[in-house]
């Protein structure tokens, strides 16, 4: 999986899509280590400037995500670096941070509107799912430019843990993120385990890692995720321990070791079912009813 | 192409062989230090940022389990690249140990905490300035540059020079060993290195004229450190923003006209004031250091490539530019040229030719197929293998004879003699034909004075032997 | 006594050997250039003769070229 990507290009030109978890439900409670938010902020960007610097073609886009939605923070492809659309020219520019910070209020502000119309139980969870696709759509965009692309890949930090009910629209991005080579890597923030993400990394070839002193998250990802996918062959990166592969039923959205798998679309469910609810298959059978081919003698 | 990567490490070479304390100077400024961060190997760039918050040496033998161990070897030339360009530091203690040069840590170190906007100030709103537009600054740019290499050109050509000569880049040409003056007076014309220089992409010609600029500014008088500075800065300004001449230090003032006349910066002049407006070759000069650059000629002037290479070898080139209608000159036969299109071929005549002047045929191919056409240009490969296998064909039947001066010696007294003059010539490396069976053998005739001494010398064992 | 003789060593492939030897029997005695037939591919001649077999293995080169005219 590596080879493939890495024969793509030779040099260390990196587009970097960053999903923060800004759910306000994890940041809120207090964590055991007294690991804030502001912390955590100011560690992402400087991080985002430290790929920034290591060449003037990498590219850094940040998406937030929710409780109930995701939306683009920084884009470092959009700003230009011509003259052309500065009206005015005594304004200095806006340094990155500031631009980054208001945007990230501005979305909070929108995240809490929207989370009072929600029930309690659903909106727990960050969205996972919506900021992957997001991620995925805007890495499609950025490989269909004329000029060669660069390597692109996602970087995801979570802090909350797994929400079963997005585990279709996760896998499905996973795959998504397979087939157009796109590593996906994830650093987690918060107190468990992901398994979400761990099949994610270990699918799509990225590195997983649990931080163990979070305050330190910036040492983290200089050390291991600022890493472009070109010298990631020539150095030594955490490896993982294992992967929790178990599934989560389509009915029920609960993480089960054992169930009914349908025979056409290979969709997973806790109880026994008269019709797959994916592809309409019928599970009805008549005792000795199916006609089966006798081996010729 | 490696091209690029040659002619950049060349440059970099260059700054590292500045001596210390001015390779310190210069990494006092911020843009420096970013440039020549950006200018590593990709796993030095890595090991910097690691070791950017360290502040006691490391073990080498700790920088050496970063990476796995069948990329030792790219560790190493990591490692020797960061030593020479005085990135890191060696402090022996019981152990070879590494430090980061604390001049660039403090930089680098600021770089990320604060993002800072271009090296200097943009012009203010008061002064008023017609900025050109995206378009404007890439034609003066490119007409410029074409301008420049149209100098070498023309010499190359027989007729009447095409466009009127400009001794600085005439003198810069020749100090790069492109144009040689046959006669002390005469009008110089264009070497083998010449024609070579012709079929490189942008970047790779930049930085070799750059690279004798900053060599000959010395004897010029201006300081080649504050020079290289300046230079690696000038990648990180903004194209198109107008910037104040009367901001920079008067050597480096003088240095902005011949900049110009390279197509680097544009200059204007106000009331009071005057400014210059880097443009994209410019902001690509920084980006294209770095040792893996991929970017392919036509982005670099934002202009497409524009030749198609059919495989009835013929070559047709959507342009109007002298400069690339004199260069398909160089190595097929034109045939027609109208308003917007040249049509030529590849012969056997025109390629020979070529090779005649020095071109070779890796050469050729590699310029065809880094200019080539949008419409051709996602075609696998670019310039059809038949082309390509030709022109290498004709190259290699150049090739089939190959003429040696030599010695060569027979009539041996004896096996044992004979066997030890042939392992003392393989051992010099002179041999070139042996024949066992008759005791025969032909040496390089350099080699001859040597290999006459150890005969007697052998003989007269032998005969004292005997 | 060990013989030295001062000459080009010519390597190529079986039919430019056969080209030169071909020369070389053209060549009227006194101007017969080759010293020795080495083997098949390798052929000692004399040292003055480098510049006319170059002008001569052109000529034949050319030969077998058909330029179209303009």
């Amino acid at each position: 999986m590596s080879s493939a990507m890495s024969a793509a290009r030779s040099d260390d030109v990196s587009a970097v899509v960053i999903l923060l978890d800004v759910n306000p439900y994890f940041w809120g409670t207090k964590t055991s280590t007294g690991f804030t938010f502001e912390q955590f902020f100011q560690h992402v960007l400087v991080f985002i400037n430290c790929i920034l610097l290591l060449s003037h073609l990498n590219q850094v886009t940040v998406i937030a995500m929710g409780a109930s939605a995701c939306t683009f923070l920084y884009d470092s492809a959009a700003i230009d670096g011509t003259a052309s659309g500065r009206s005015k020219r005594d304004k200095q520019p806006e340094s990155r941070s500031t631009t980054i910070t208001q945007k990230l209020q501005e979305f909070v502000k929108k995240d809490e509107a929207a989370e009072t119309n929600l029930a309690p139980v659903e909106n727990q969870f960050s969205n996972l799912s919506g900021s992957l696709s997001m991620a995925l759509c805007y890495i499609q965009r950025i490989l269909r430019k004329p000029t060669a692309p660069p390597q692109p890949r996602i970087l995801c930090v979570q802090g909350f843990p797994d929400a079963p009910q997005q585990y279709i629209a996760v896998m499905n991005s996973i795959f998504s993120a397979q087939r157009c080579s796109v590593p996906i890597d994830a650093c987690i923030v918060g107190s468990q385990h992901s398994a979400f993400l761990q099949q994610a990394s270990h699918i799509t070839g990225g590195i997983y890692m649990k931080p163990p002193q979070p305050e330190g998250l910036f040492q983290y990802l200089m050390m291991v995720f600022a890493t472009d996918l070109y010298s990631r062959q020539f150095l030594q990166l955490p490896r993982s321990a294992g992967v929790d592969f178990r599934a989560s039923c389509f009915c029920h959205k609960r993480t089960i070791d054992m169930g009914f798998v349908c025979s056409v679309c290979l969709s997973i469910f806790c109880k026994h079912h008269k019709a797959c609810s994916t592809c309409g298959a019928n599970f009805n059978v008549k005792k000795g009813g199916q006609k089966r081919k006798q081996p010729s003698s | 192409m490696p091209r690029v990567r040659v002619i950049s490490r060349n440059f970099m070479e260059m700054v590292a062989g500045l001596p210390p304390a001015k390779l310190d100077l210069l990494y006092k400024r911020h843009w420096t230090c970013q440039a020549v961060l950006r200018s590593l190997p990709p796993l030095a760039k890595l090991y910097v940022m690691r070791l950017l918050y360290v502040e006691e040496a490391v073990p080498s033998k700790s920088l050496q389990d970063w990476a796995l161990p069948d990329a030792q070897q790219k560790h190493q030339v990591a490692i020797n690249r960061m030593e020479k360009l005085r990135v890191i530091l060696v402090e022996r203690k019981k152990e070879v140990c590494y430090r980061m040069n604390p001049v660039m840590q403090k930089q680098l170190l600021q770089a990320l905490s604060i993002s800072k906007g271009p090296p200097r100030d943009v012009m203010p709103g008061n002064v008023a300035v017609r900025l050109p537009t995206p378009a404007e600054l890439d034609t003066y740019a490119m007409k410029q540059w074409e301008s420049v290499l149209l100098q070498l050109v023309s010499s190359a050509s027989s007729e009447a020079p095409i466009v009127s000569p400009n001794f600085f880049v005439i003198d810069m040409f020749k100090l790069a060993g492109l144009l040689l003056s046959l006669k002390p007076n005469s009008a110089p014309s264009i070497t083998d290195t010449g024609f070579q220089f012709l079929l490189m992409d942008t970047n790779s010609q930049l930085w070799q004229l750059v690279q004798v600029y900053v060599s000959a500014a010395e004897d010029r008088g201006t300081d080649s450190g504050e020079l290289i500075g300046f230079l690696l800065e000038l990648g990180f300004h903004t194209v198109g923003e107008a910037y104040s001449v009367g901001a920079l230090t008067t050597p480096l003032q003088k240095v902005l006209e011949e900049l110009a006349a390279l197509g680097l910066v544009q200059l204007q002049k106000g009331m009071k004031e005057q400014w210059y407006i880097p443009t994209k070759l410019a902001s690509n000069l920084s980006a294209s250091l770095s040792e893996s650059s991929d970017m392919q000629s036509s982005e670099v002037l934002g202009t497409q490539g524009c030749i198609v290479v059919e495989t009835n070898f013929r070559v047709y080139a959507y342009t109007a530019s002298k400069l690339q209608t004199e260069i398909l000159r160089r190595f097929a036969r034109l045939e027609y040229q109208l308003p917007n299109l040249v049509v030529g071929a590849l012969t056997k005549e025109s390629i020979n030719t070529a090779f005649s002047s020095g071109i070779s045929a890796e050469q050729i191919i590699t310029y065809l197929s880094k200019h080539a056409h949008p419409h051709v240009a996602k075609r696998m490969p670019v310039v059809p293998e038949t082309v390509s296998d030709q022109i290498r064909l004709w190259e290699s039947d150049r090739n089939r004879v190959e003429l040696l001066s030599a010695y060569f010696y027979d009539d041996f007294p004896s096996t044992e003699v004979y066997e030890t003059v042939l392992n003392h010539a393989r051992s010099i490396g002179g041999l070139l034909w042996e024949d066992a069976s008759n005791r025969r053998l032909v040496v390089r005739e350099e080699l001859h004075g040597d290999m006459r001494l150890f005969i007697r010398r052998q003989s007269g064992a032998a005969g004292q032997r005997g | 006594m060990v013989n030295a003789i001062k000459g080009i060593l010519i390597s190529c492939d079986i039919p430019m050997a056969q080209f030169i030897v071909n020369l070389n029997e053209s060549m009227p005695n006194a101007h017969k250039f080759i010293v020795y037939m080495l083997d098949d591919t390798h052929i000692y001649v004399q040292p003055n003769v480098g510049e006319m077999l170059t002008k001569r293995l052109q000529e034949f080169r050319d030969q077998n070229t058909y330029e179209k005219p303009l």
